[in-house]
């Protein structure tokens, strides 16, 4: 029968990506781009989308080489099996400590706007609870879910930008390129980190029907993430000016509070909007909580990942619990990203392309 | 313990007569008394069997026997056809009974009996089925084979109106509960020898029979082979409606949502059939079921592809609203006044919260009081008889509605909130869908008062996730709106809204992938 096995088309496949990279970003993006480059921040969201078209070219290299193997099995078959187990524990606990920290501020916004007498940890416990459901439901429920939310989290957007741009200024936008050179390559490096979920294509290409396209798939999605974050950032510091920008936490939380749809229903938007930040953030952790039963899984050897789904929502739930409060969050999340963002993205893939380059292993792409 | 074995042994079908799926073993012998003896043990005490042993021939040298269940054959064909032909007539035409006295079998089979309906059977077993089936038997002496004289016609209620899924255009036959009146109805409708009608039986007591009707050229080989592997995966002893044989084919049976659709309207079980969907008729039942099923087929009515597309694209739009509203309201309703009341605009957060001044209980309790009532009501209109379900319409809807208004029990807003859940509920047109949404609101409503508008969300995310998870028989079931791109989007054309006929050219994700064209136009409009 057609579609039964645990598979996913391409194009569930970019939806998914889609989401998983349009997250926590997009509610901080702007702030991270103001600071670093006041009202030139949008150059820095164009530079870093590049950097992440090129990170993404080297991981689907990569992927690609093995259309078969996820990260744990090609690691391991290029730089041998306990190093393999090794780099594969190390992503494992880089998901785990993504995921939880994802997991922790989002319970801080929904707490903050949403229920300020709920405790976090119910917020957090019931989210991971939802999202270990899906996650047991295998890859392809993950797929056709993603088909569903990505109008979810794709209408509200587009609304939010068509509300916003009657009152943007784009005055504030000037003047144009102030900002030393200098600035703008670090600001961009850093918020080429903003993509890093594509490390998750290091692991999916077992999981789609045809493996072949993952390239492109993966420059289409990022070019897009990429367009719509550029507007929201102009449209961000065109409203508020850089300045006020760099003081909002959640620049687009308030962007949601400027705009009034006339006649509407409901007073506060934004906590309407809230809805598409949910389940962004609800596609984002349980992506996470589905590639950390999956590497364990996959290191295990073994068929089912059903079981391995519940025991890692206490491990996810204990380090969201660590940081005291948001500041400390955000804090821990700079000191992991210093040590840890990079590894996956650029130098481990590319060690992995030249070993398994000398030592001629993976399928070589054909050339035509 | 003696006693327990016993117990069981009663439940075994196996006996001395019968094997283990209840089939008698007794085989037929050539000596007609032996085999009218063996008749008589297995339908002892069946008081509804008839039978008759009698002579024929001028000399009277030949016996026969004929035997069938009384009121289930149709008398005339059995007295004209049968007894006349063979009493009166074979003793006054030659060629006389010593010349074919060797011959007597094929005889009688071939020239003896003026109907048309006439099989042979070698088994005793087949013999008694066709028995309970309404067909009449006839034994001849000195032959172990039996003739099988199809007498069907047993009292029914003809052809009515369709009492569940009514539509202001289209046709108003519905199906039945005789077997072969359901087969006519879609054979009517389909002209077609490549419509197939492949009739099994289930049940080891009831000996059911089904018929599964497809058109062989449109069905997909491994939907059909997989159906009817799941029918003959289960041995049960008695299947008395089609809901039986659902359940028990069913892909998830944990799921409030149903995986396979019924249906009583012979034209929309035709339509399937055109679509490349298989129907399962079981008799005695006049809900039909139709296979694989998608969440978007429940929201079709027949009607749909009778009256103009726009309207039916708005209706159909409205329904998809309604099912939404039917699960969603009353937890939003209470999401937003139990957490978020400053979301709702001041006017009337005021109105809701003067109306809810003097009432006793929190939103959750008022709200679930309501909804409880509600499917009270519901359950006692349904069992009553016609009159007095209205009257327990008018005096459980409107008087104690408004009394328990007047008491301040609940508030008005909440009567309102109930009422559209209700009235939403109803315009789904498939009465199994709506059950699945009504359960679901609960779920809803449970989450919504824990956590909020974010408990709201989880909630609508949960049924989503089961949504999607759900397949019916291989088939994603929200397909159009997932993982439509193995139909090439083409599905999407009539999901949510409802295209102008002539561009729904193509058959649906049903159907075999290479016969996916249904129309043609030759001339098209504009051109």
């Amino acid at each position: 029968m057609f579609s039964q096995n645990n598979k996913i088309s391409m194009r569930q496949l970019e939806i998914l990506l889609f989401l998983d990279l349009f997250s926590t970003a997009v509610l901080i993006l702007p702030r991270r781009a103001a600071e670093f480059a006041n009202q030139d921040g949008w150059i820095i969201v164009i530079l870093s989308t590049f950097l992440a078209l090129f990170y993404s070219w080297i991981i689907t290299y990569l992927a690609s080489r093995f259309p078969k193997d996820t990260f744990v099995e090609f690691s391991s078959k290029i730089l041998s099996k306990p190093v393999g187990i090794i780099l594969s524990l190390f992503l494992f606990i880089k998901i785990c400590f993504n995921t939880a920290m994802e997991l922790r501020i989002f319970g801080e916004l929904v707490k903050q706007i949403l229920l300020p007498r709920t405790p976090i940890e119910v917020i957090m416990i019931s989210m991971l609870f939802v999202s270990a459901y899906l996650v047991r439901q295998g890859y392809e429920a993950r797929g056709r879910l993603g088909e569903i939310l990505f109008f979810v989290i794709f209408i509200p957007i587009i609304s939010i930008l068509l509300f916003v741009l009657p009152v943007t200024d784009f005055r504030n936008l000037k003047p144009i390129l102030t900002t030393p050179l200098s600035k703008l390559l670090k600001g961009s490096y850093d918020l080429g980190f903003t993509f890093s979920y594509i490390e998750f294509l290091l692991m999916v290409a077992p999981l789609v029907k045809n493996p072949k396209g993952l390239k492109k798939s993966a420059f289409k999605v990022i070019g897009m993430v990429g367009f719509i974050n550029v507007i929201l950032v102009i449209v961000t510091l065109g409203v508020f000016g850089s300045i006020e920008t760099k003081e909002q936490i959640w620049p687009v939380i308030g962007l949601m509070q400027v705009i009034e749809i006339p006649g509407a229903f409901l007073e506060r938007q934004d906590a309407l909007m809230m809805i598409f930040w949910i389940t962004s953030v609800f596609s984002l952790i349980s992506a996470g909580l589905y590639f950390v039963s999956f590497i364990i899984t996959r290191i295990m050897e073994v068929e089912e990942h059903k079981f391995l789904v519940f025991p890692m929502i206490p491990i996810i739930y204990l380090i969201a619990l660590i940081p005291d409060n948001i500041a400390e969050t955000l804090d821990s999340i700079n000191i992991m990203k210093n040590y840890f963002r990079i590894s996956f993205l650029f130098p481990i893939p590319l060690i992995l392309i030249i070993v398994a380059k000398i030592r001629k292993l993976g399928e070589t792409i054909e050339k035509k | 313990m003696k006693k327990i074995k016993n117990w069981f042994n009663k439940l075994k079908w196996e006996d001395e007569f019968h094997d283990e799926d209840n089939k008698v073993t007794i085989p037929l012998s050539k000596n007609l008394d032996e085999n009218i003896k063996n008749l008589e043990i297995l339908f002892k005490d069946c008081g509804d069997f008839v039978k008759r042993k009698f002579p024929i021939g001028i000399n009277k040298e030949l016996n026969m026997f004929i035997g069938y269940i009384d009121l289930m054959i149709d008398r005339r064909v059995i007295e004209e056809s049968l007894l006349e032909q063979l009493i009166l007539q074979v003793r006054s035409v030659s060629p006389s009974m010593d010349k074919i006295k060797s011959s007597i079998y094929e005889f009688i089979r071939d020239g003896g009996i003026a109907t048309a309906d006439v099989k042979e059977v070698e088994t005793l077993d087949e013999a008694v089925l066709a028995v309970l089936s309404g067909d009449t038997i006839l034994l001849i002496d000195g032959y172990a084979k039996v003739i099988v004289i199809g007498t069907k016609g047993w009292p029914n209620r003809g052809i009515q109106n369709p009492d569940s899924e009514v539509v202001v255009r289209g046709p108003k036959e519905a199906f039945s509960e005789a077997l072969r009146m359901n087969t006519v109805l879609i054979r009517r409708r389909i002209r077609d020898t490549k419509l197939k009608v492949k009739q099994l039986r289930i049940g080891n007591r009831s000996r059911t029979d089904i018929a599964l009707m497809y058109i062989e050229d449109i069905v997909r080989k491994d939907i059909l082979e997989e159906v009817e592997k799941r029918l003959n995966n289960f041995k049960i002893d008695g299947i008395l409606d089609s809901g039986n044989i659902e359940q028990l084919i069913e892909d998830n049976w944990k799921s409030p949502f149903p995986q396979i659709q019924g249906t009583q309207r012979p034209d929309k079980a035709s339509s399937a059939i055109l679509e490349g969907r298989i129907a399962i008729i079981v008799d005695n039942s006049p809900f039909v079921l139709l296979i694989p099923t998608t969440i978007n087929s429940f929201f079709k009515s027949s009607e749909d592809y009778y009256q103009r597309w726009s309207i039916m694209s708005f209706t159909r739009f409205i329904r998809y609203i309604a099912a939404i509203f039917s699960a969603a309201i009353p937890g939003f309703y209470i999401a937003l006044t139990d957490y978020h009341p400053s979301m709702i605009p001041t006017p009337l957060t005021m109105a809701i919260a003067a109306s809810r001044e003097a009432v006793p209980f929190p939103s959750v309790v008022e709200v679930v009081l309501m909804e409880l009532a509600f499917e009270l009501l519901r359950e006692a209109g349904i069992r009553l008889p016609g009159p007095i379900g209205n009257t327990i319409g008018i005096v459980g809807g409107i008087i104690i509605g408004q009394a328990a208004v007047e008491a301040k029990i609940v508030s008005p807003i909440v009567v309102i909130i109930v009422s559209v859940t209700a009235i939403s509920s109803f315009a789904i047109p498939d009465d199994s869908l709506t059950v699945g949404f009504r359960l679901i609101k609960y779920l809803i409503i449970a989450f919504s008062a824990v956590l909020g508008l974010y408990g709201f969300l989880l909630g609508g995310l949960v049924v989503l996730i089961h949504l999607v998870s759900l397949k019916s028989f291989g088939i994603p079931y929200m397909f159009p709106y997932v993982s439509s791109v193995i139909n090439n989007y083409y599905d999407l054309k009539d999901s949510i809204f409802r295209l102008p006929i002539f561009m729904i050219n193509k058959r649906p994700i049903f159907a075999r992938p290479n016969e996916k064209i249904r129309l043609k136009i030759k001339n098209k409009k504009g051109e």
